[in-house]
This record gives structure tokens, C-alpha cells and sequence, in this order.
């Protein structure tokens, strides 16, 4: 009990820092060398890029048919991956948003961090329904403009193009967003900047900000209306990449649980990779005075409750096949957990429902190798959740003689890792680039004990 | 012309709170703060009223919905209609979600916009710092210094209470203080009453609705309410619904006289054994083996797929009459090596196909004519290869039985097999005759059905007219080597 009642009054950022201090130690990574730790992160993760960057240049000018679907499983990695990826934004949102409509102030240290991640995910996301076009350069046909097909539009009653709303306001909402918090952050930079190249694209990007306080009062309250539309945004972009599953009439996707479910799946995804990286970043970049339990312990504490929606929703969509009598759902459901890729779930389920269990223990959330690993393990289970929809609802389906397998090919698990590759890059930029840590908000919590 | 101004610097927001609410107190201007973080508290120290970018945010949220609804609406029902499903032109709850991701997207990046417009901040602006490190760890106070009547010592004494790092007397072209200051402070703050109107008016409305919904008077028995009406009701016309613009009110009409859907020519035929013996001698398999005598291998794997689907139920796998629904009771067929299916023209095959024989039902419904006339072809093979296993099994059972006898039996023997390979000749190329010899002679054929026909009867007249007709028809089709009649590629 009075252990907890400490972290509960624990200050938020450690070391009676000044203002000064504050404002230096965030600025220095970007302004000193890189150190080898980097180097190496890089080089790994540049690496990772260029074979998804060469294996996407090989499908898109041979074709589709270098992965490995077919009739029956018409989507699998690609769409595996897009709704991973779009899970793995949605905790950005959800911390600089959700939380901070909730006046969680120790949200301020890792805000900039996960939206950051979210803006990198949503790219990684959007490359695969992009890519899954076969044909990327017609990609604009999905917008609604005059053209001289007649002026055909787009079908606005088809959950693709939904999404295509969805997901483009959602990747403009976040950089704005973003963007809103970095101006004050990027002008307290030029003023340090000592170089005049640098001095000049952040004076560019910063927009002459000074820190009058008019601005401020009207830049706050323009933060909390960004933070009331984006979280309503997070819920409905999800949900409508749900239904491009729901509302189709395959067994395993036909479910009115399908858009909380994927909600929960998407910010519990999304809190481990932030979690993943953070524990990474505190180390590398020697912030750990500013994410600290503070930060780490709620976030663990998110991913536990999360984790449990989750696990329930694996329940209730176990019990709703049984309990229908409607034979398709049934056997959808059995074929999930007996069926020729009965590993996916199983791998699903230990690391989203048992090994989470974990965190129900204060030890565990404080050991943080013991928390990274778990982290881990939730993304891995996060991706193979969607897997388990996608690719298991689709291998068997209504008729018996269209049943077929799939495996993925060199292709398409090369665009995974490149993937990867994209987002780690983007983040490991960020991280040399631009303040890691809101400068302007942290101060503004310094002295905060509660 | 130029401003004089006062500007209090502060190394914590300690101080400039304490000096706002002095400067406010002794009455003088505050030109504006700067601050390196948002200091909570200040706009009320500084007398700040609350920013009107919530209703601007709302207003380009409602803007974005107007356009969007109206945008879907009008390419949807409007610019070009297009059926998708039978859904109506105004899908309403299809367009939700589009509506909603505009009313966020237009509202957020509006929002934004116009804060950087009003706040004169803009890509690329120099920026021009009242006090440096505002942006670091020092705050600053700007304060009007207004008239000479205001004695500067006492303007002094009036901050000394909070502190400050120092205090300027500065004098700013205005050009130059326009950017970082504006008269925002200066406008008299103006009553918003009528707003705090609204507001209780759509509190009261939202009250009225729930006692309504709460308390109100419900009848099980009257069906609900469909707010969104569209997606349930299709603008095509149900068949058997009444309609206000055809003939007699009926939506289904009968087809115009005289007419025959597309690829279903007619077959006069009827369900007996001689209109069977007479197709077999009119109707020609229109895929008919080429001057080699081979048939193209996508026509008899199209022909073995078919089969596999439709006839090895009964038949079983090679035409043994061994299929599952046979081996579980059903009174099985006649084998293909053994019985009167060798005998029979394929046209008769057909006929049987379509019309049913003995135990077996029509297969029109199922199978396509082109595919009818396909199987067929699979069958004469499945017939030649019962046909010598049986041979085969006959002279190895008489070669077992007979092994004493060995000259005598082996001639036997002999004779058998050379029997059997030509017959299996015979039925391999019994097409291929018909192929190298029959188109000339087809006609004869059929021109003396056709005259033979007409004496004995006027009534049966298209049949004749008919039968080559849609020989013609099928194998004219089959020359261009796809998949077959128009029957088929309806399918």
C-alpha cells in the first residue's frame, strides 16, 4: 500500500530537473552524432527495407501471382499485415487522444513517441491495400474526382472505399496532429540550432513561433479539439476496417462483434509495440528520467485490460457460433481450433490471453526485460490474430469443393519484413531528427506530482 | 509611428503569474506573454476570454458534413446512377461512414488552419523574439506603456512584488510589433448570452426526447419505426409484385410469341424410345473427333468433370454401375462394357441425357447441352476401356483355366483379343466415320427425314427443320475450339 501510494505520488520526470536542463537533455540527441547503437539499428533496419523494397518492385511489375493466393484465400498477408499495422497506429492515438481527454498527465513524457509511430504504422498500413491494387499506379481511382470515364464514381456503399476514407483521414489527422505538437518544439530547436542550414528548415517548419501566450491559449484549446475528433476517429477506423471483414458473408467474419473486438485488438496491439520501442528508446537514448514507471506501469496495466477485452472476444465469438445453431458459424469456429492451421490459433490465443496474464503482477511489470518480452509476444499474437481471420475464415469455406490451403510465398514474407524495415527506419529518423519527448508539455508537468 | 512598452522577464511561471495580476491590478495593458510552455493559469491572470475556435472547428465540421452528404448523394443518385445490389440511389446508412470521416477530416484541418491564420504564423516566417530563451526557460511580460501620465517608477514598483530577472523600457516600430502582438486584448469582450440561450434550448429538447422515448406510449403490436428505409427496399420491381407501368399491372410478363431465350434452341423431342431412336438418327455429337480421329483433351476433361459431378454418383468412376448411391441399394445402371450403351448413336445418349430413361431422371436442368454432348465423349472412352479390361480379365481367366490345353486354348485366346482390340477400333472410331464421311451424307440424311417426314405428317414439320438446324448451329460453335455451344458459355 505504501509503495503504491509512492509511484502514485512519484514526480513525473525524475532528477529536479530545471527548465533549462529539460530542454537540453531532449535536444541533445538530436543535435549530437549518432552513437554505434544506432548505426547498428539502422543498417539492420535499412537492410530489412531494401528486400521489401525489392521484393514489392518484383510483384509489381510481374504481377499478383507472386504471393501466394489463390481462389479461395483471396487476401492473406497483405491484408494480415494492413490490419496489423493499422492496430499497431491505434495506441498513438489512443495515448496522445483518449488519455489526454482524461487528463493523464503522464501521458506527456511518451505522447509525441507513440503518435510518431502511429503516423510510421499507418504508412506501413497503407502500402499493402496499395500494393494488393496489382496495378499502384491507378491507385487515384479510388478518389472521387471528375474523370473522363463519364464521370463513374466511386460506389460509396462499398466498405473499400470506406476505408479508403477512413484510413486517408486518419493518416491526415495524425500529422496534423503531430505536427500542432511539434511547432512549439521545433522553434524552442531553432532557437539552440547553431548551424544555419539547420537553423533555417526548422525556423521553415517551426513557423516563427515565439511562445506568445495568445497563441498558446488558442494552440491549447486547437490540442483538445484535435483530441476530441481524433478519438472518436481511432474507434471509427477501426470499425470500418472491421467492416471490410463484417459485412461480408464468409462464416468467421459475418459478426456484429467483429468492430469492438478489432478496437480492442487494435490499441492492445498497438500499446505492446509502443511499449516494445519505448523500453528500447529510454535505454538508447538515455531518457530514462522521463519514461518511467510513471509511464511504463499504466501502459502495462492498459495492455492487461486490453488484453482481456480481447480474450473475451474470443470467447463470446466461440459461444456465438456454438450457441447459433447455424452449422457454417459452428463449423468455422471448430475449424479455427481443430482445423489444419489450428497452430495459428492456438499461437494466437497463448500470447494474447495466457501470457498477458502476466502483467497481473506487479514484479512482472517491473522487471522490464520481463515486460519487453511479453511485449513481443502480444505482437506476434496480434499478427497471427488477424491471420486467423483473414486466411482460416477464408480456407474453408460454404462449399466443400473450394476448399484450399495457402502458404505464403518468399515475396510476400519479404514485404513483411520490409515492412518492418519501413517503420523501424521512419522511427530511428524521428528519433535522430526530432524531439523524442514534447519539450513544451513536459515542462508544463515538471513540478507535477499527482 | 511607435509603441512604448514595458517588458518584465521571469525565470519561473511563479513570477509571471504574479506579475500579470499586478499589472492587471494597477490597470495597466497586457500586450501579451511569452512563455516557453502554456502556463496554466495565465489566461485568466491576463484576463484572456475563452477562444471562439470551438465554434469555428464545428462550423467547418458541419461544412464537411453538408458537402459530403451532398457529394455522395449526387454522384450516387444524381451525376450517374449506377444499380449495385438493387440498393436504392440514396443509401443513406452506407454513406455514414464517409460522412463521418469528412466532418473529422475537414473540422480538424480547419481548426488548424485558421490558428496558424490567426495567430500570423505561417511556413517560413522569421521569427522575432521579444526576449530570447522564451522558447527555453524564460517568461516574459509585455506590458503597454501607455501615456506619459504613467509615472515609469511606479509602473516598476508595481512588478517589483513578483520578482522579475529585469525590466525593459523598449520602444517598438509598430509595423514591427504587429507580428508577435496584436490588439485582440484591447476589443471589450461582448456578451455571449445569446449562446447560454441555445444551449439550454437543446438541453431542454434532449430532456423532452428522453421523457418522450422513457414515458412515452407504446404500441406492441404496431410495428417500428424505419428511420433508414432505403437499404431494405430495392427500386427493381419484385417479380410477382404489381406494376403501374406494364401491361395489365403484372411485372412478370410472358415472353413475346414466337420468340426462345438466347442459346436454348428447342429440342421436339418427347420422353419415348422411338423419339430417342430418332434423335439418335438426327442430332450429330457437334464435337466431333478431327480427320485423325482425336478430340481436343480440354473437350474430355471438361467431359470427365462433368461426369465425375453428375453421373458417378450411379455410375461409379469408370461406368461400372458401382457409384455409392448404387452400392448403398438404388437398383444400379448397366455397365458401360457390358451393355446397350454401346450400341446406342449419340444422339440417343443425349436424348437420354435430357429426356431420362428407366431409373434414371432428366439432366437438362444440370447439365448444359454442350456439356451433355462433352460427357458423352468421355463416355465412349470410359466404354473402350471397360470394354478391354473385360476383355483383358476374359482371356486371362480363360488362359488360367485352360493351361492344359495350351495350343488349342492359345489360338482361342488369340482369336478373343484380336476380337476385342477391334472392337475397341470400332468404337474408338465410330465418330471419326461419321466425321470423314457424313457431312454430305448428314444432309441426305436428314433432307430424306425431312421429305419422308412431310408426307406422313404436316404437324411434325419443325422437328425436321429443326434437327439439322441445330446441328449446324452447335458445330459451327465448336469450330472456333472453346469450350463449346452457347448453352455452355451461358453457364
Amino acid at each position: 500500500m505504501s509503495e503504491a501510494t509512492m509511484t502514485e505520488s512519484a514526480p513525473l520526470v525524475l532528477g529536479n530537473k530545471t527548465l533549462g536542463a529539460v530542454t537540453r537533455e531532449i535536444c541533445e540527441p538530436m543535435e549530437r552524432k549518432p552513437n554505434s547503437l544506432w548505426w547498428a539499428a539502422f543498417c539492420v533496419s535499412s537492410t530489412m527495407l531494401l528486400a521489401g523494397t525489392i521484393a514489392v518492385t518484383y510483384q509489381v511489375a510481374t504481377g499478383i501471382g507472386t504471393w501466394g493466393l489463390n481462389r479461395t484465400v483471396g487476401w492473406a498477408f497483405d491484408i494480415t499485415n494492413f490490419v496489423f499495422w493499422i492496430g499497431i497506429g491505434h495506441a498513438g492515438t489512443l495515448i496522445s487522444a483518449i488519455l489526454f481527454l482524461f487528463r493523464q498527465k503522464w501521458l506527456t513524457a511518451v505522447n509525441r513517441s507513440a503518435e510518431a509511430m502511429t503516423i510510421f504504422a499507418v504508412m506501413c498500413a497503407g502500402t499493402f491495400p496499395l500494393i494488393h491494387m496489382g496495378r499502384p499506379w491507378l491507385a487515384y481511382w479510388m478518389f472521387p474526382y471528375p474523370n473522363t470515364r463519364g464521370s463513374l464514381w466511386i460506389n460509396f456503399r462499398s466498405p473499400l472505399v470506406w476505408d479508403f476514407f477512413a484510413i486517408s483521414t486518419y493518416f491526415l489527422i495524425s500529422l496534423t496532429f503531430w505536427y500542432v505538437g511539434l511547432v512549439p518544439d521545433l522553434a524552442t530547436a531553432r532557437d539552440r540550432a547553431r548551424h544555419p542550414l539547420r537553423k533555417r528548415v526548422l525556423g521553415f517548419f517551426s513557423l516563427g513561433w515565439v511562445g506568445s501566450f495568445k497563441t498558446w491559449h488558442r494552440y491549447e484549446l486547437v490540442y483538445l479539439l484535435l483530441a476530441g475528433l481524433a478519438a472518436p476517429l481511432v474507434v471509427s477506423v477501426h470499425t470500418i476496417v472491421s467492416f471490410d471483414f463484417a459485412t461480408g458473408v464468409i462464416p468467421g467474419w459475418h459478426t456484429t462483434i467483429l468492430p469492438p473486438y478489432f478496437v480492442a485488438g487494435a490499441i492492445f496491439s498497438g500499446l505492446a509495440m509502443v511499449l516494445s520501442l519505448l523500453l528500447i528508446a529510454r535505454k538508447v537514448a538515455h531518457l530514462e528520467d522521463y519514461i518511467t514507471m510513471r509511464q511504463i506501469d499504466p501502459m502495462a496495466k492498459l495492455m492487461l485490460t486490453t488484453g482481456l477485452i480481447v480474450g473475451f472476444a474470443y470467447a463470446t465469438e466461440v459461444f456465438m457460433a456454438l450457441y447459433s445453431g447455424n452449422p457454417y458459424e459452428q463449423f468455422a469456429s471448430i475449424n479455427r481450433a481443430m482445423g489444419p492451421m489450428a497452430w495459428a490459433y492456438w499461437t494466437m490465443v497463448t500470447c494474447n490471453v495466457v501470457i498477458p496474464q502476466l502483467l497481473w503482477f506487479k514484479a512482472v511489470r517491473s522487471n522490464l526485460i520481463l515486460l519487453f518480452i511479453i511485449t513481443i509476444f502480444v505482437n506476434i499474437g496480434m499478427w497471427f490474430e488477424r491471420f486467423v481471420i483473414i486466411v482460416i475464415s477464408l480456407h474453408r469455406d460454404f462449399l466443400p469443393s473450394s476448399w484450399a490451403s495457402y502458404t505464403p510465398t518468399v515475396i510476400e514474407v519479404a514485404t513483411l519484413i520490409g515492412s518492418f524495415g519501413l517503420f523501424f527506419t521512419c522511427f530511428l529518423i524521428f528519433c535522430r531528427l526530432l524531439p523524442m519527448i514534447s519539450i513544451g508539455e513536459i515542462k508544463g508537468v515538471l513540478r507535477t506530482h499527482d | 509611428m511607435s509603441k512604448r512598452i514595458l517588458v518584465a522577464t521571469y525565470e519561473s511561471e511563479d513570477g509571471l503569474l504574479a506579475g500579470a495580476r499586478a499589472a492587471r491590478q494597477a490597470g495597466l495593458t497586457i500586450l501579451d506573454a511569452y512563455t516557453p510552455y502554456a502556463v496554466h493559469g495565465l489566461d485568466k491572470a491576463m484576463g484572456l476570454k475563452p477562444s471562439r475556435l470551438t465554434w469555428v472547428c464545428f462550423a467547418f465540421g458541419a461544412l464537411g458534413v453538408i458537402f459530403i452528404t451532398w457529394f455522395q448523394f449526387w454522384t450516387s443518385a444524381v451525376s450517374w446512377p449506377v444499380n449495385i445490389g438493387g440498393k436504392p440511389w440514396n443509401s443513406l446508412p452506407a454513406f455514414a461512414p464517409a460522412i463521418f470521416e469528412m466532418m473529422v477530416l475537414f473540422a480538424g484541418l480547419g481548426t488548424v488552419i485558421v490558428l496558424f491564420a490567426i495567430s500570423r504564423l505561417w511556413p517560413g516566417k522569421r521569427s522575432s523574439t521579444i526576449v530570447p530563451g522564451t522558447t527555453d526557460d524564460r517568461f516574459a511580460l509585455v506590458v503597454e506603456h501607455e501615456t506619459a501620465a504613467m509615472d515609469l517608477e511606479e509602473v516598476r514598483a508595481t512588478f517589483e512584488t513578483s520578482h522579475p530577472l529585469a525590466i525593459e523600457d523598449r520602444v517598438l516600430e509598430l509595423n514591427e510589433s504587429r507580428a508577435p502582438l496584436n490588439d485582440d486584448l484591447t476589443r471589450a469582450p461582448r456578451s455571449q448570452t445569446w449562446l447560454g440561450a441555445v444551449n439550454w434550448t437543446l438541453a431542454a429538447f434532449l430532456l423532452f426526447l428522453a421523457i418522450t422515448v422513457v414515458f412515452g406510449v407504446r404500441n406492441p403490436t404496431r410495428p417500428n419505426w424505419e428511420v433508414f428505409r432505403e437499404m431494405f427496399r430495392s427500386p427493381a420491381s419484385s417479380a410477382l409484385s404489381s406494376s403501374s407501368v406494364l401491361p395489365d399491372g403484372i411485372t412478370f410478363q410472358a415472353p413475346v410469341p414466337h420468340t426462345i431465350p438466347q442459346g436454348l434452341l428447342p429440342l421436339h423431342y418427347e420422353a419415348t424410345d422411338a423419339s430417342a431412336a430418332l434423335a439418335g438418327q438426327e442430332l450429330e455429337n457437334p464435337y466431333k473427333p478431327n480427320e485423325q480421329g482425336l478430340i481436343l483433351p480440354a473437350i474430355i476433361a471438361r467431359g470427365r468433370s462433368v461426369f465425375t459431378k453428375y453421373c458417378a454418383c450411379c455410375h461409379g468412376p469408370t461406368g461400372a454401375g458401382d457409384g455409392p448411391v448404387s452400392r448403398r441399394g438404388f437398383p444400379p445402371p448397366t455397365s458401360y462394357a457390358v451393355g446397350k450403351s454401346n450400341e446406342m448413336k449419340d444422339g440417343q445418349i443425349f436424348h437420354m441425357l435430357t429426356y431420362g430413361k428407366g431409373n434414371m431422371p432428366s439432366h437438362a436442368a444440370q447439365v448444359p447441352r454442350g456439356d451433355r454432348w462433352k460427357v458423352i465423349l468421355y463416355v465412349r472412352q470410359l466404354q473402350a476401356n471397360a470394354k478391354a479390361e473385360l476383355a483383358k480379365a476374359e482371356a486371362a481367366a480363360e488362359a488360367e483355366k485352360q493351361a492344359a490345353a495350351k495350343k488349342a486354348n492359345a489360338s482361342k485366346a488369340d482369336t478373343e483379343k484380336a476380337g476385342a482390340t477391334e472392337e475397341k477400333q470400332t468404337s474408338g472410331t465410330s465418330d471419326n466415320d461419321k466425321t470423314s464421311g457424313k457431312p454430305s451424307g448428314n444432309a441426305t440424311e436428314s433432307k430424306a427425314t425431312t421429305t419422308e417426314t412431310e408426307s406422313k405428317s404436316s404437324e411434325s414439320k419443325p422437328l425436321k427443320l429443326d434437327g439439322p438446324q441445330t446441328n449446324k448451329k452447335t458445330s459451327s460453335d465448336d469450330t472456333s475450339g472453346l469450350s463449346g455451344n452457347s448453352g455452355d458459355r451461358k453457364s
